[in-house]
């Protein structure tokens, strides 16, 4: 800062796409668990977009994207439940936090799930699901027509891949390639 | 305060490909143990057929369909932008205006008397483009602009563009309208489409729609009858959205001092582009914008009660009374004043008609003893009924 070289990093529409493509389905999800109609949940998600777009040079400063998203979401999801007057008790649920806290989890942990699994060979992770199922190494290779050796071997590797591609909070890189 | 939800997520999808440490194991065991929606949310993600539902559940929302829309809307809203830069500058314009006329008339008793407010607006007026004034109360029959070769025709209360001759082409030209309150106008574009101008109410066009698109920007209320015409579809843009047209009758009431922004469609069908969505508005919708959060609603109603006004009649259902106000206001030009605030939302459902004087609209609206409207020259003071 004070040598006058910072380079302000400009949010592209490359960042926008990558952020849409990395959370558009989950977002989409989140807001499926608020409001019922498909073409609303596309719409909330659209705007919600689109005004992080509008809003790229404030959100920059150090805002964690990833809840902004959500909040912006859920935000959006019960402004149109209050407008189509629901019933109040019917809002109170949808409104509290141990129904955020419920859709929120189970939405990021399949995102984060199939990010992960989506980077791996198809036989890896196929292993994965196996496993996931409750089989054993054994029951596996006998499974995959695998010796048990090379089905403990891609394990392996793929826990070492899945360590760093898990390990790394992808909207923290995000932000901070944006204010680089 | 969402971080511990994004934290328990990481370690449940961390949990159903690697082991976790026992520090990590820990955690997550305490939080499932914590209630029982919370078990049985883990339960849930911890079956592979449960995560495979919801994942290609989720793909119908069809994401690369989707980005191709963000990426119009995203283009959009960079064009709304420019208009409203252009609006301030046009609210400039028409300041400047009313700061001229009351120059011109410093020695004139009357308009002394009405002090600075809308009436100052004698009656309706075209603005050139070279900053000419027409007063189209007075100049009746052909008007010929000589600044810009136009040449149109004023009748009683319509001016008509439609057999505009442009004796020289120099681009597109654009005339600026404007009805004062207590007035009401119409104008006949160049493609014969009908625009009824309701009072306080701004409107820019060109006088020949030339390209492939029919655009007019409009500030106050309009009922348009636009002719229909596939090859070049019909734009009004209100600064919060844009209505297309192809060949229709709908009303516009997007004044800046009300709450909301509408669009009522009566006939044919309208697409409202708004910064982030299209809708298609079926006949007898109505499209409300809010102004104070821009948010907005679609609702069913009955068109005829927003497009009365064209026909001298003033139609409200369970409308609140500081609209009604608002529009008796511009209506009648009177000034408006709310002594006692929460009588704003106490809403009315009545009928009148222009041709009644203001004394009868104010003798119905206190025959409901729930409101006390009193006149004094043009202001209303309206006050509980005690």
């Amino acid at each position: 800062m004070d040598d006058g070289v910072k380079i302000k990093y400009q949010f592209d529409e490359n960042d926008l796409k990558k952020l849409f493509d990395e959370f558009f389905e989950s977002l989409c999800g989140f807001a499926s668990s608020y409001v019922k109609d498909d073409a609303q949940v596309v719409d909330i998600v659209q705007d919600c977009f689109l005004k992080l777009w509008i809003n790229r040079d404030d959100i920059s400063h150090g805002e964690n994207l990833k809840s902004y998203l959500y909040t912006t979401v859920r935000n959006s999801c019960i402004n149109i439940l209050k407008k189509q007057k629901y019933k109040r008790e019917d809002l109170s649920v949808i409104q509290s936090e141990i129904y955020l806290e419920n859709s929120l989890i189970r939405i990021e942990t399949i995102r984060l799930f199939y990010q992960a699994i989506e980077k791996l060979p198809p036989q890896t992770r196929e292993i994965i699901f196996l496993a996931l199922d409750g089989l054993r190494n054994q029951e596996i290779a006998g499974k995959l027509n695998i010796s048990e050796n090379t089905v403990h071997a891609l394990k392996k590797k793929a826990y070492k891949r899945l360590k760093t591609s898990l390990g790394s909070n992808y909207y923290l890189f995000i932000f901070f390639s944006m204010v680089r | 305060m969402k971080e511990q939800y994004f934290r328990i997520a990481k370690l449940m999808a961390d949990s159903l490909i690697t082991p976790l440490s026992d520090e990590e194991k820990r955690e997550l065991e305490q939080w499932r143990e914590s209630s029982i929606e919370r078990e049985e949310l883990y339960q849930f993600l911890m079956d592979r057929h449960n995560l495979e539902g919801e994942f290609i559940y989720s793909k119908r929302f069809e994401r690369r369909v989707q980005w191709e829309f963000l990426l119009a809307k995203k283009n959009r809203v960079i064009r709304k932008r420019r208009f409203m830069h252009f609006m301030g500058y046009a609210a400039g314009v028409i300041l400047l205006f009313v700061f001229g006329i009351l120059l011109s008339h410093k020695g004139d008793d009357v308009s002394m008397e009405l002090g600075v407010d809308n009436s100052l607006f004698s009656g309706t007026v075209l603005l050139l483009p070279d900053g000419d004034v027409i007063d189209l109360e007075q100049q009746k029959g052909n008007i010929e602009m000589a600044t810009n070769k136009t040449l149109v025709f004023n009748e009683k209360d319509k001016v008509v563009y439609s057999d505009t001759v442009l004796n020289e082409s120099a681009g597109i030209i654009h005339n600026e309208i404007f009805v004062p309150r207590g007035k009401n106008y119409q104008v006949e574009l160049s493609d014969g489409t009908l625009v009824h101008l309701n009072s306080e109410t701004w409107m820019r066009f060109p006088v020949i729609f030339e390209g492939g698109i029919r655009e007019v920007e409009i500030i106050g209320e309009g009922f348009f009858d636009v002719i229909s015409d596939e090859e070049k579809p019909f734009i009004v843009k209100t600064g919060l959205y844009d209505i297309e047209v192809l060949g229709t009758k709908f009303n516009v009431s997007n004044y800046d001092n009300d709450k909301f922004s509408r669009t009522v469609l009566a006939e044919g069908a309208i697409r409202i582009i708004s910064e982030y969505k299209d809708y298609v508005l079926k006949p007898n919708q109505l499209f409300e914008y809010d102004i104070s959060d821009d948010s907005f609603f679609i609702e069913s109603v009955d068109a005829s009660y927003f497009t009365a006004w064209k026909d001298g009649e003033f139609k409200f259902l369970d409308e609140p009374i500081e609209s009604i106000m608002n529009v008796i206001g511009r209506c009648y030009n009177m000034d408006i004043l709310f002594e006692d605030d929460e009588v704003k939302e106490l809403v009315f459902t009545m009928f009148f008609r222009k041709y009644a004087s203001v004394d009868t609209v104010i003798n119905v609206l206190n025959g409901y003893e729930k409101i006390h409207i009193e006149k004094n020259r043009q202001l209303l003071k309206i006050k509980k009924c005690r």
